[in-house]
């Protein structure tokens, strides 16, 4: 995705010390930013009230592709959580921005 | 000749094949066992498959197998006469425990995950991204306006267990 152009983050309400696992042992090449009180996943609308093993409020799995002017141009949220975005679909959809 | 090996039978039962102890119930036993690791493997192993997590291929008939080996098993340690009370007790409980843990897995799998919230209040296309500021996994923080000029993908996760 970088090779599109794209920059890449992802969101959770877990620590910065989860995420750090998380970011080594995926050896994700991009951050993970740590949203425990639901800052942004609120900004976003995608808290999901309840859902977390303890009975938190935890993000839905959402995507999001915003612009370099900061709009929103796409948008993936699934009505179950099992199923998840697929990487080729958003790499498609950057395709389709960069041109 | 001597006669003092002759062992006398203690019981009829010795003499009488059709209530001689049968093996162990198998079925009875493996019902719960093929049930529990159905359920769990899903969710320790099979769900790092797209295929197999969007649908449980593979777990659910394996939850369905262990169900009918706890049915199985009941039913053999209740139609023969050999299974005692204790027997058919504990092949009674393993099939409550199969059902209940059948029961369990298939409304995860077929309602509860599907219980979202609706989409009313989500961002949508055309909105400005609302802001952030929030730490990286190195504590460093990072804001929407880092991103000026790019684009971003922002993917939004549960989280861990």
């Amino acid at each position: 995705m970088k090779d599109l152009g794209a920059d890449v983050l992802a969101v959770s309400v877990d620590s910065p010390e989860k995420n750090r696992d998380v970011v080594e042992k995926a050896k994700l090449g991009f951050p993970i930013l740590s949203d425990a009180n639901c800052e942004m996943i609120d900004g976003y609308g995608v808290r999901h009230i309840g859902a977390s093993m303890e009975g938190g409020d935890i993000a839905r799995p959402a995507v999001f592709i915003l612009d370099g002017d900061g709009t929103i141009v796409w948008r993936m949220i699934t009505d179950n959580y099992r199923i998840r975005v697929r990487p080729e679909t958003i790499v498609e959809q950057l395709q389709q921005l960069a041109k | 000749m001597t006669d003092h090996q002759i062992k006398a039978p203690t019981t009829n039962n010795d003499v009488d094949a059709q209530t001689l102890k049968p093996s162990v119930n198998y079925l009875a036993w493996s019902g719960p066992i093929v049930t529990l690791v159905g359920a769990l493997s899903y969710f320790l192993y099979f769900v790092q498959f797209a295929n197999l997590r969007d649908f449980p291929w593979v777990n659910l008939p394996l939850v369905a197998l262990g169900l009918f080996c706890s049915v199985a098993g009941v039913w053999r340690a209740f139609s023969n006469a050999g299974y005692k009370f204790l027997s058919r007790a504990l092949a009674s409980v393993g099939l409550l425990f199969s059902l209940g843990l059948g029961v369990l897995f298939c409304f995860y799998i077929f309602s509860l995950s599907y219980q979202m919230p609706g989409v009313e209040g989500v961002s949508q296309i055309a909105d400005t991204a609302p802001s952030f500021s929030l730490p990286d996994e190195n504590n460093k923080t990072v804001q929407l306006t880092d991103f000026r000029g790019k684009n971003l993908v922002i993917a939004f996760y549960r989280g861990h267990w």
